[in-house]
Parts: C-alpha cells; sequence; structure tokens
C-alpha cells in the first residue's frame, strides 16, 4: 500500500544522527545507573561503640533521611551540598565540628588534630557484616552535636536561623536526624575500600580531616578544559567549512500582512488556555512574592520589618513553594503553549478537545494546591508517619511534593499528550514522521516520561541511588527535554508568524536536539560529582558536560541570532502591522539570558575543580535563577504573551502594561544577578576557598554581607511588579473572552497571508469563521 | 592569602581582590554584551541578504548571478527599504527555485533603523546599563566595608569607572529617546 505521507523537508540523515546519539548516551548512562547501585556509599545495619554498644541501626540513618526530608530540612540547608543556602551544608558542618570536638576530647593541639583526622579517615566498616564501629571521641561528638543541631535549627524555643521555634518537637525525631547526618560525614572522610578518596572524592574542602581536592578531579578538569577549547575550534572550523549546511542562508525574506489579532478565530481549547495563561500570571505573582521573602531571610534573619516571618512563613516552607511553583509556572505554560499552538498546525480541532483541556486544568491546579498544602502540613508535623512523605512532602529538592501529588502531576502530563495528539492528528495522518508535527508530540512525550523518572526517588531510597534519579529530572528533564520542546514551541511559533520556513525550522530543531544530547545526557552527571557515587561519575559528568559546552556555545550564538529574525520581521511587516513585538522581544531575552545564565555561569561552575569549593554557594543560586527565570520563565512568558494577543479583546490589549511587564522583569532580574548573587557568590567561592567551606555555608557568613543582601531589594521589588499587569491582563481575558470562535469548516489560523510589496492589497479580511 | 600590608596600595583582603575583579569584569561584560548583541543584529541581517552584495554608494544590492536589485520603495514609516530584481532576469535564472518563489523577482528587505534604535538594541543597551549600576553599587558596599584600608583607593577608582560607563549608558539612552520623540 503506498505511503500517502508527505515527504521529509530534510535529508533522513537528521534523524539518524539524533537517534544514534540519544542510544549511545543513554547506554553511558544505563552502565552510570547499574554502577551507582554497585558502588554508592553503604549504609551500616548497625553502627556500634568499641565496646559493643549498639548506638544506632540502617533503620535510623534511613528514617532519619525521611525525617530530614519530610520536615523540608533539604530546603533549608543541604546535604553532600545539595540542597537549599541558607541553613548550613549540614555534611561539612557535622564533620567540621566533629573533627574540632575530637580534637578537644584529646586534649587540642596539632598532636590531637592528627589523631583525630586519623581517626576519621580509617574506614571501620564491615560490610561482612554490615557493621560500623565508633571510637568514644566520634560517640560524645555525636552526642554534643546532637544537642546542638537540637537547640540551634530542630527545636528552637524561638524561632530564627529561619525556622520557627519546634521546628522538629519529636526527640526521637531530632536524633534520627542527627544520625542521618553523622552518616553522611561518615561517607565525606572514611576512605573508600582501596582507594586514598573517602566516598564523596574527598568533598567537602576540610582541611581538619585532611580532605582535598583529588588527583582524579584535577585530571578530569584539565582533561575537561582541553576538550572545551580543543571542541570550540573544531566546531568553529566546521562552521566556516560548512556555512550552509548550518546557517539560515539565502531564504527569501517574506512580506507578511498579519491578520488583526481581534480576527482570528479561536478554537473553544485555545480559548480555554485562557485560564491555563491566568494560572501561570498568579502562579507567577505568588512565585515573585515567595522569592522575595526567601531573599529577605538572608538579610534580616527571619524578621521581616518587625513580623516574625520564620513563625508565619519558615524559609523552608517559602523556599519549597518558591521552587515548586517556578517548576508549575513553567509546565503550566508550556501545557498551554502547546494546546494553543495545534489548532494553528493542524488546521482545526476534533470535538471534546475543550472538555479535555478543562479536566487537566482541573488536574492542574488540583496538584498545584494539594501539594503546596501538603507541603506545609508535612513541615509543620500536621501530617505523621507515611501520610508525610505520601500527601506532605517527600522533600526531595526540586521533587518536594508528595507522591500522590507527584504520580497525579505525571498523570496529568500523559493526558496533556492525549489532548496534544488528538489535537495534531488530522495534520499528523498526511505528515511525514520526521517533520515539525511529530517533532512536538516527540518532545511531548518526553515530558511526562522524564518527570516520572522521579518517581525512583523515595524519601528512604540511599541517598546517592535517589540522588542519581533526582537529577535525571533536574537535568535530563528540565535542561534538556523542556528546552527541546521550548525549542520546538519557538520553531512552530516562528514558523507561524514566517520568520523561517518549515525546513529551516526542522533543522534548527534536529540540529539543536543532536548538539545538546552529545553532551547534556551523559553531562547530566556534573550534578553528581560528591553525593557519595563511585569517581567514574565524576569523570564521565566532567568530560560530557564541557562537551556540552561546545555545541552550547554555538547553539547560543545562533539562537540568539536565530531570535533576532523575529525582530527583524517586525521591522519587515512595519510599523503597527506585526502583532507579535513583545512576544518576540521575550524571545530575543531569552537569547541573551541564555548565553550568560546557562552558558557562561553554568560553565563557571561545571569543572569538579571549581565545584568542589561552589558546590550549594550563591553561585549556584546565580546559575539558577539567570538560567530558569532568564530562559524558561521569559520563554513561558514569549508564549503568553504570544497567546494572549489573542485571547484578549483588542482594546483590553495593552502595549505599555506588557512592556511595564518586559522591562521589570529583564532589568530586576539582571540587578539580582549582578548586584547580589553573582558578586556574593565570589566572595563564597573565596571564603570557602580561604576559610573552609562550612565557613562560606555558614549562618555567619550571610550576617558578615547583608549590606550586599540588602542591595538586591530594589531588583526584586521590580521583579515582582512586573508580574502584576500579567495577571491583570490574563484575568481580562478570562472574564471578557474574545469572539469570534472558530466553529469548524475553515481552517483555524492562519496568522498572516504574503503579500508583494508596493502593490496595493485590500484589507486583510478575516479567515472562514462565524462569530 | 596574605598580601603584604599596604604594599604599592594593594588590596590586603582576599575579598577586595574578588570584587576588584569583579567590577572590571562586569564594566568590561557590559561593553562586551553591547558588541555582540550589535552582531547578532548585523548577523540577522547577513542570513538575510547572503551571497547579496549591497553597493551604498549607488544603494542597490547584487545578486550571486550578478543582477542588480534596485531601490523599489521605501515603506511609509521610513523604517524599510525594499529592492527588486527585474522580473524578467529571474524568470530566466537557473537559481530562481532555490531563491524566490515570485514570479515579480526577488526582493530584498532592508531595516534603516540602526541597532540602537531597535528594539533588541534598546534591551541589549537597557541590560548594559544595570550591569554597570549594579557594579557602581557593589563597589559602593566595598567602600563602606573597607574604608581606610590599604586597596580601598583601587576599588574606588574601579566604582568610578563603572560609575562613569552607567551614567553613559543612561545619557545615550536619554538621548535616543529624546531622537524617537
Amino acid at each position: 500500500m503506498p505511503d500517502s505521507r508527505g515527504s521529509m523537508v530534510v535529508s533522513r540523515m537528521w534523524p539518524q544522527a539524533l537517534a544514534l546519539t540519544f542510544v549511545v548516551g543513554f547506554a553511558i548512562l544505563g552502565y552510570l545507573a547499574i554502577r551507582v547501585y554497585q558502588d554508592h556509599a553503604p549504609v551500616p545495619e548497625r553502627i556500634i561503640g568499641e565496646d559493643g554498644l549498639l548506638l544506632a541501626t540502617g533503620d535510623d540513618i534511613r528514617n532519619g533521611q525521611q525525617v530530614f526530608l519530610t520536615y523540608g530540612l533539604m530546603q533549608y540547608g543541604s546535604v553532600y551540598g545539595h540542597g537549599a543556602y541558607l541553613g548550613p551544608d549540614f555534611t561539612a558542618d557535622y564533620l567540621h565540628r566533629e573533627a574540632e570536638l575530637m580534637a578537644g576530647y584529646y586534649g587540642g593541639g596539632p598532636e590531637a588534630e592528627a589523631r583525630a583526622r586519623e581517626e576519621l579517615r580509617v574506614n571501620r566498616y564491615d560490610p561482612t557484616n554490615g557493621t560500623l564501629v565508633r571510637n568514644e571521641a566520634q560517640i560524645r561528638a555525636f552526642q554534643e552535636l546532637q544537642q546542638l543541631y537540637k537547640s540551634e535549627f530542630l527545636n528552637r524555643k524561638r524561632s530564627g536561623a529561619g525556622l520557627g521555634a519546634n521546628a522538629v518537637p519529636d526527640a526521637e525525631d531530632c536524633r534520627r536526624i542527627t544520625v542521618f547526618i553523622a552518616w553522611t560525614a561518615w561517607t565525606a572522610v572514611a576512605r573508600r575500600p582501596g582507594e586514598s578518596y573517602s566516598y564523596t572524592n574527598n568533598w567537602p574542602p576540610e582541611e581538619l580531616v585532611g580532605n582535598r581536592l583529588t588527583e582524579e578531579a584535577v585530571l578530569w578538569s584539565a582533561l575537561s578544559l582541553i576538550t572545551l577549547l580543543g571542541g570550540i575550534g573544531a566546531l568553529l572550523a566546521a562552521y566556516g567549512r560548512f556555512p550552509q549546511l548550518l546557517g539560515w542562508h539565502g531564504a527569501e525574506e517574506r512580506r507578511l500582512k498579519f491578520v488583526p489579532p481581534g480576527q482570528v478565530p479561536l478554537t473553544p481549547a485555545q480559548r480555554a488556555t485562557g485560564w491555563y495563561f491566568f494560572a501561570v500570571a498568579g502562579m507567577l505573582v505568588a512565585q515573585n512574592l515567595l522569592g522575595g521573602a526567601t531573599a529577605h531571610y538572608h538579610a534580616e534573619d527571619g524578621g521581616f520589618f518587625g513580623i516574625d516571618l520564620a513563625r508565619l512563613l519558615p524559609y523552608n516552607l517559602a523556599r519549597t513553594w518558591h521552587l515548586q511553583l517556578a517548576l508549575f509556572v513553567v509546565s503550566a505554560g508550556f501545557l498551554a503553549g502547546g494546546l494553543f499552538l495545534a489548532p494553528l498546525i493542524s488546521g482545526g480541532e476534533p470535538r471534546g478537545q475543550r472538555p479535555l483541556a478543562l479536566i487537566l486544568l482541573g488536574a492542574l491546579v488540583m496538584v498545584v494546591v494539594g501539594s503546596l498544602l501538603g507541603e506545609a502540613a508535612s513541615y509543620h508535623g500536621i501530617l505523621q508517619g507515611d501520610d508525610r512523605p505520601l500527601w506532605g512532602a517527600q522533600g526531595w529538592e526540586y521533587l518536594d511534593l508528595g507522591r500522590f501529588w507527584q504520580v497525579l502531576l505525571v498523570g496529568g502530563m500523559v493526558l496533556w499528550v492525549i489532548i496534544l495528539f488528538r489535537g495534531l492528528r488530522p495534520r499528523l495522518a498526511g505528515e511525514s514522521r520526521g517533520n515539525l508535527p511529530y517533532l512536538l508530540l516527540y518532545s511531548a512525550l518526553s515530558i511526562p516520561l522524564f518527570y516520572a523518572v522521579g518517581l525512583a526517588c523515595r524519601s528512604q531510597s540511599t541517598f546517592a541511588v535517589a540522588d542519581f534519579w533526582r537529577f535525571w529530572v533536574v537535568h535530563l528533564w528540565v535542561e534538556d527535554f523542556l528546552e527541546l520542546f521550548s525549542t520546538i514551541l519557538v520553531a512552530c511559533i516562528f514558523a507561524q508568524l514566517g520568520v523561517v520556513s518549515e525546513r529551516t525550522a526542522v533543522r534548527v530543531v534536529y540540529l539543536d536536539a543532536i548538539l545538546y544530547s552529545v553532551g547534556g545526557v551523559v553531562g547530566t552527571m556534573h550534578h553528581f560529582y560528591f553525593s557519595g557515587g563511585p569517581a567514574v561519575h565524576m569523570a564521565l559528568g566532567a568530560f560530557f558536560s564541557a562537551a556540552e559546552v561546545i555545541p552550547l556555545t554555538f547553539l547560543t550564538v545562533e539562537a540568539w541570532t536565530f531570535l533576532h529574525l523575529g525582530a527583524r520581521q517586525q521591522a519587515a511587516a512595519g510599523p503597527g502591522d506585526f502583532p507579535h513585538r513583545w512576544a518576540v522581544l521575550f524571545l530575543v531575552a531569552v537569547g541573551f539570558w541564555n548565553f550568560l545564565g546557562a552558558g557562561v555561569f553554568g560553565f563557571l561552575i561545571n569543572l569538579p575543580a571549581i565545584s568542589y569549593y561552589e558546590i550549594g554557594t550563591q553561585l549556584t543560586a546565580n546559575h539558577a535563577h539567570a538560567s530558569m527565570a532568564g530562559v524558561y520563565l521569559m520563554l513561558t512568558l514569549a508564549m503568553l504573551i504570544f497567546a494572549l494577543r489573542y485571547l484578549l479583546r483588542p482594546e483590553d490589549w495593552s502595549e505599555r502594561l506588557i512592556g511595564f511587564s518586559f522591562w521589570a522583569l529583564n532589568l530586576g532580574l539582571a540587578w539580582m544577578v549582578f548586584v547580589n548573587l553573582f558578586p556574593l557568590g565570589l566572595l563564597q567561592l573565596g571564603d570557602s576557598v580561604q576559610n573552609g567551606y562550612w565557613h562560606a555555608r555558614s549562618l555567619e557568613f550571610f550576617k558578615d554581607h547583608r549590606l550586599i543582601e540588602w542591595l538586591r531589594l530594589p531588583g526584586d521589588a521590580v521583579f515582582i511588579a512586573g508580574g502584576l499587569p500579567l495577571l491583570y491582563l490574563t484575568t481580562k481575558a478570562v472574564l471578557r473572552p474574545r469572539l469570534p470562535l472558530w466553529q469548524g469548516g475553515g481552517a483555524a489560523g492562519p496568522l498572516f497571508r504574503e503579500e508583494v510589496p508596493g502593490r496595493s492589497s485590500p484589507p486583510a479580511a478575516p479567515p472562514e469563521a462565524s462569530s | 592569602m596574605n598580601f603584604q600590608q599596604g604594599a604599592f596600595g594593594l588590596p590586603t583582603d582576599f575579598r577586595e581582590w574578588i570584587l576588584l575583579g569583579y567590577i572590571l569584569t562586569v564594566v568590561a561584560g557590559a561593553w562586551v554584551l553591547g558588541q555582540l548583541g550589535r552582531a547578532h543584529f548585523r548577523r540577522a541581517q547577513e542570513y538575510a541578504e547572503a551571497g547579496f552584495e549591497y553597493d551604498a554608494e549607488l544603494d542597490y544590492y547584487r545578486c550571486p548571478e550578478g543582477e542588480r536589485l534596485s531601490l523599489h520603495i521605501i515603506e511609509p514609516g521610513g523604517r524599510v527599504a525594499v529592492y527588486r530584481a527585474a522580473a524578467s532576469s529571474c524568470d530566466g535564472c537557473s537559481r530562481k527555485d532555490s531563491c524566490t518563489p515570485h514570479d515579480g523577482g526577488r526582493h530584498l528587505y532592508r531595516p534603516l533603523a540602526t541597532w540602537a534604535e531597535s528594539d533588541s538594541g534598546r534591551f541589549h543597551q537597557w541590560v548594559a546599563v544595570v550591569m554597570n549600576g549594579g557594579a557602581t553599587a557593589v563597589g559602593a558596599v566595598a567602600a563602606i566595608w573597607w574604608a581606610g584600608k590599604p586597596g580601598t583607593g583601587l576599588v574606588l577608582i574601579a566604582s568610578m569607572l563603572a560609575a562613569a560607563s552607567f551614567v553613559t549608558g543612561l545619557c545615550a539612552r536619554a538621548e535616543q529617546f529624546e531622537k524617537k520623540k
């Protein structure tokens, strides 16, 4: 039977190269998954004293980890450098204090310090019976630190240090949490069997216990740099040799007459996206306010202009909501973007799309409200036992939400793919499987698939194993597959706006996917240098993540130009005729932030030799804000504004308000980065090298630099203000929906028609539609 | 990191070195940003004109086959100039299929707005202004922290450089704004 599908608009070499890249990348990642299960830092089943007395069990460690996570302590401080940045890194803090206390127990002075160092470095874990032996000095240090953590953080009499009073009221829970922290400190100093370094590749840097950068870390950092420089040279040479293959040359720009947005008919499902964008704007405003509150904790230690904020909204809860809402804003924006674009791509939509879209919206609202309330109930101790990780908070940073809500969210994403498939089906039927509509569907499928990997993290999973899978979500899902989906959405929008031909758009998408995946898949491991996995993860992670920068350099530079093409379309359309001035400007901003936030700031902290001192400092927050807000938020808002142009009645559209949002969000973010996060991160990195990592991560560090924290406030205020006009306009879009409504029969879209310049043309007629 | 007390007026505190380096890097970065933004604007133009040569003196383009694209019209508002090749020369050209789908001859669009006048130019320039403003503010904080210490003079000089770049950027934006009005 002859194939009635159209032909591919690009060579078949492109999808074949992409498939090969994925197969090789995931084969290596599969090997690393096996190794992490085999060689992660062990959890002893029994911890005993030299007299044989049982001190703690493996269940204490696992339960302690669960309590640590479900009380939101990973969103307050960190372990292994992973978590939040206000509280201490508990691994480094415990290790430093333990070494000091042991030296004190032995009488103090250089000899006592040397003895403590040696005793800590000796690995007294016996894998044959799962028993770890601790000596008297270590037991006494544990007892003192248990009291210290209880009084300073876990069960304070008065709120402070970013936490409320009696944050963890149960004494047994406090003990288990300390057992878990003490275990992480043990893995950070005890030598890995047969090796001269600890389970964490000698992290954290700590002179008292002789933890220094390993030779492997230096070697792989150097090799990574050589690869990076050589690779960029080779890429630039290839670019110079094959400019026609890699660029967007020679196509004639088209002179387009855009259909006035008020005359473009909207399908029922497109109308429903108004509610999605309203939710996006509402969540954005809440997320920004919470971000302001978390930043304020660095300046005022829990106070908020006289209000005891830590009692009402402790830092860990504010940060959890801030971070979860950031993911919800981007996810909901992308879901809505897909739903809005599908009818434009396929030319119509089947019956039943709107009810399905509204069901999905309901599920989304349920997940957002339910998970945020659940997290509060877990942190405040309202939920108990197994209900805490199920309905409340699992507590892994980025995967904070309770398991029930996590499963529901995966289900919602699957429903979204089904809706998208229904919407695209008319177009898919006659389309080559390698062209843009199919690429949109494939990338949409990857979104629930890679988010679902997070289900492998349970609150009692061995830390290194859970962290391995967690970064599949943080890195592969967010940085690779959301990036791919967003690239395809931008390509679709640009094709819809006549900026590029479909052939160019498809080529850009393949090139992007291949180049990102070459380094990006295995490069996931650059998050995983010091979490207790084997050294091979650090070696391959460093190498591939440096290699990731090579295409990233090329792609961000190309994308920057690519996004400027949109701005040229505006100029070519003539003043006042191009309806998407602000959507395109948001995309120009994406190009800039992608280069700076993801490229420059990301590479600054990528090498093991840098990450060793830097992990968990404000330089990480700097990269996170400049890339998450700079790239993903701006991209989400580009889609929101693109759709809003059609969802709003013409008289409700306001260039002035959208312009205010654009400038406030971008300049506020720039202020936040250049006045606070970047310089403070550099100071913290310097402090880590000079005074030790534990010191750079102490609350005292922030107290010493309060002035620079206060400087951030104007930028935050401007950024928060930037979200308000979007909330106002999206509210109008749902309360005063625009007509006409597409009722089948004609094409949904197109958004423009081509005209020959200089020839007089009749006014643009609306496509077939009924109002 | 211990530096000789006060030698050559150099900072003695590693934090002073960090912020001194930071201020100078951000000022340089703001300048580089302007150059990069301008370069991408130019590249987008070059992509659209790839293979075509522009003669600024006689104001026309020459296509890869040597045909001339003369100025056809300047759009109302004066933002875009349209150049067009003769339809007869395109119709007989072997490259027509890959060059233009029109029967009216290949067209080229040339935006007449400069980079600084474009939205993209405004975006990059404003970000550069904020970067320089931020570097100035950080310099002021450093001067308060380490007033009277060796090296403060260097930090102040760097801050003044940032402040000068900040004011220059603001003036350039104000000038553009006046011009637009």
